[in-house]
């Protein structure tokens, strides 16, 4: 009987809460935010925070344009465009909701977007937001934007958004080559936190088109290049090649070719394997740091015969060591000419060699720019891919 | 005075290593690391260790007064030892220190399911769903506690650390170095907020009566303060090496952790396995703190049962926890501060003065 009574309470328990929750949310009224853009308006005493959301709305099969607002568009189906604007981020994102007809959702957000305007003296509010939020992952991928709007004007090329076309490239395109890495808002926030270490990210901007009219109308968009911070503030931009360099010293460079000319004549190696080692040299009082990097890859293209004896290899080596070598300075040089220690010198300093740290670290910004840093580079040609004598008439 | 009605109640030293690595886990998981990373982020680790050599001392405690019950509860030790009126008062003060400590651990669970879950729900209400059951599984007893915690403990405990391991690809050890470069004051000051976890192990006394083999109580403790001590180094490595400087700034590093694993393509989001560890856990910790606190009011006034107290105490424990934390930073304010100092006076020093008396006087 008792057993009954109990049975009886338990099912009229579980019928209660089969309502659902005070926090239940139907996707169908949910906007699922894809990227994001955090940029600064109006005058430098009276500007406020431009939100741009790309969401798209889940159960939506038809086009549905974006109402009310500052802003609001349509991208393709179900999938919308929207501005707002507030004196903090919050409030730009709470305006959302005098106009939008869903909440919005962060959790799926993949593209963190800084603007050229923001990242001039706003990063650290965007970012205190952002740790906080709840929705929000760390696993998001932050890029600052180059040129007024890109995000806002691009339209996606390969994919079905923009949204995706950006993370594809961002997850994959970094893949496949040095002139561009990801980074997340984790590492992200990291460097901005850590003593000795400035954040960096990739740059989006207007994708360069073989159609030079396309090109100026911006329809698609590229990733190419690091931003590279002081502290908060944007110090700098690094091109493709440069970042080519940075890559290799941070020990995040994965595969790209590097073109060299040898005896007037051409050749193209492509790296598959980086190893990078560093080492703090102490020298009466000083300190200096010593990069030891080797690279191996093949040669992809040559357009001249050779034995492929020792000698004839070991001199392409040194040839493709040196090109390296002269980047690798090339881009060292550009870091402390910004000021901008992201390649982490300081943060390896500290880590180890914490006495010398404490002594300078007060001053570490001053210090960094004229910091002696020596780069030493191997090579080593492990193939000449699936080819082995030019494909050339012979002369 | 003698275990009654309550003695038939067996649990297995499995069993009590079960729910004891949850009881000390349960808000450990969620508390401890942000007040470990407030002193020390980077030496994080090292509080970890603190937490072992503090925990083994305990063990040592715990075992040498769990020699002396000899059939006895805990309770009666003490009124024994002690006498009848100073052992009612020092007990009295456990259960004041207990008490307002059930109120805290249930506000934690509450807020943590607030904050990851229902943030739209009244909080009250989230509240009374944590301590259903509990309260059910305390009026059945110890032994539905302990085979709640024997079916839970090797799938929760497995799964974290899956969901750590998982993180070997992000883990960047330069986060680590220098080793020992948060200073020794900070590291100390790290390892003492531990101390009141390390002291929880004391509540095995309380369970010694129902302990299969109660001689090897001592060793089921340091098996668990072991478990949990391993189990913290492992996690705070993990927490330094993925989140770096960033680890002082999160509110629950390990729910941040699950949070940033790399979505596969068979599992985008592993939070729910956490969520749902956590739910386990607390479940586990709740009942035994609550089933400890109406044992050892029971025995003190003299009760034969300690059913007719489950209720109003869990009634009073909602009541206290709703007015007790202001908010999380409040809280953790407070368990970094006054929180260890009075926790580990009386948890260290209670079973102490009950082993030094009861060695002067005699009795075994």
């Amino acid at each position: 009987m008792d057993k009954k009574i109990g049975l009886q309470v338990l099912i009229l328990i579980m019928s209660l809460i089969l309502g659902g929750c005070w926090d239940r949310r139907e996707p169908e009224n949910m906007l699922v935010v894809n990227s994001i853009l955090f940029d600064r308006t109006g005058t430098e005493n009276n500007s406020q925070y431009k939100v741009s959301f790309n969401a798209s709305k889940p159960g939506t099969e038809e086009t549905q344009a974006g109402t009310g607002g500052e802003t609001g568009g349509q991208q393709g189906p179900g999938r919308w465009i929207t501005t707002c604007y507030g004196n903090t981020v919050e409030e730009a994102l709470s305006r959302l909701s005098s106009y939008s007809t869903r909440y919005p959702y962060l959790g799926h957000m993949r593209i963190i977007a800084f603007s050229e305007e923001l990242v001039r003296g706003y990063l650290h509010e965007t970012i205190d937001y952002l740790a906080r939020k709840q929705n929000i992952r760390f696993r998001s991928y932050v890029v600052v934007t180059k040129g007024k709007d890109t995000l806002l004007s691009s339209e996606a090329r390969y994919e079905e958004t923009l949204s995706e076309e950006l993370h594809s490239i961002l997850e994959l395109g970094s893949r496949e080559g040095d002139s561009f890495h990801s980074n997340d808002l984790n590492h992200f926030m990291q460097d901005l936190l850590a003593e000795g270490k400035d954040p960096w990210a990739p740059v989006v901007k207007f994708a360069a088109s073989a159609d030079e009219n396309e090109a100026t109308t911006g329809t698609s968009v590229m990733v190419e290049g690091t931003a590279l911070f002081k502290g908060e503030m944007l110090a700098g931009f690094l091109n493709a090649e440069e970042t080519r360099g940075f890559l290799m010293l941070k020990g995040l460079a994965r595969k790209d070719s590097i073109s060299v000319s040898y005896d007037g004549k051409k050749a193209s190696f492509r790296y598959h394997q980086v190893n990078v080692k560093r080492e703090p040299v102490s020298e009466g009082g000083n300190i200096r740091i010593d990069y030891r990097v080797s690279c191996k890859g093949f040669l992809q293209e040559m357009t001249f015969g050779t034995s492929f004896s020792e000698e004839a290899m070991a001199g392409l080596e040194k040839t493709i060591a040196g090109r390296i070598e002269h980047n690798l300075t090339e881009t060292i040089q550009k870091c402390q000419r910004l000021k901008s220690d992201a390649l982490g010198i300081g943060r390896f300093i500290h880590a180890t060699n914490p006495k010398f740290w404490n002594q300078y670290s007060h001053d570490w910004s001053e210090i960094f720019p004229e910091i002696e840093i020596g780069v030493k580079v191997d090579v080593e040609i492990t193939g000449t891919d699936f080819g082995y004598r030019p494909v050339k008439p012979s002369e | 005075m003698q275990v009654n009605s309550m003695r038939k109640q067996i649990i297995s030293g499995g069993q009590l290593v079960g729910i004891m690595f949850w009881s000390i886990s349960g808000t450990a998981i969620i508390t401890l690391p942000t007040l470990i990373a407030i002193h020390a982020p980077r030496d994080a680790w090292t509080a970890a260790l603190f937490f072992f050599a503090a925990g083994s001392v305990m063990c040592l405690l715990v075992g040498a007064l769990a020699r002396r019950l000899n059939g006895r509860d805990f309770v009666s030790l003490v009124q024994q030892a002690l006498g009848i009126w100073p052992g009612k008062l020092l007990l009295i003060i456990f259960l004041v220190w207990l008490f307002h400590t059930i109120s805290f651990i249930i506000w934690q669970m509450g807020s943590f399911i607030s904050l990851s879950l229902l943030p739209n729900a009244p909080f009250t209400a989230v509240l009374i769903v944590i301590i259903l059951p509990p309260v059910y599984a305390v009026y059945k007893g110890i032994e539905d506690i302990a085979r709640c915690g024997q079916i839970i403990f090797i799938p929760t405990t497995l799964t974290l650390l899956l969901l750590l391991l998982l993180h070997i690809p992000e883990v960047n050890p330069e986060n680590l170095m220098p080793i020992l470069g948060d200073g020794i004051s900070n590291i100390l000051q790290a390892g003492f907020v531990t101390l009141p976890w390390a002291g929880e192990i004391v509540l095995v006394l309380f369970l010694v009566p129902y302990l299969k083999d109660s001689r090897k109580t001592a060793r089921f403790s340091f098996i668990t303060v072991s478990l949990i001590g391993f189990g913290g180094l492992i996690g705070e490595i993990f927490y330094t090496a993925v989140f770096g400087p960033l680890l002082q700034h999160l509110i629950n590093p390990f729910y941040a952790i699950v949070r940033y694993i790399r979505p596969t393509a068979f599992i985008e989001r592993y939070d729910i396995f956490f969520v749902a560890i956590i739910l386990f856990g607390s479940f586990i910790k709740i009942s035994l703190f609550i089933y400890i606190f109406v044992l050892c009011l029971s025995r003190v006034l003299g009760m034969t049962s300690h059913r007719p107290l489950v209720l109003p105490s869990s009634a009073g424990l909602i009541v206290l926890a709703c007015y007790s934390v202001k908010s999380l930073n409040h809280l953790l304010m407070h368990m970094d501060t006054v929180f260890p100092v009075y926790t580990t006076a009386l948890l260290f020093g209670f079973p102490l003065l009950v082993l030094l008396v009861a060695k002067i006087r005699g009795i075994k």
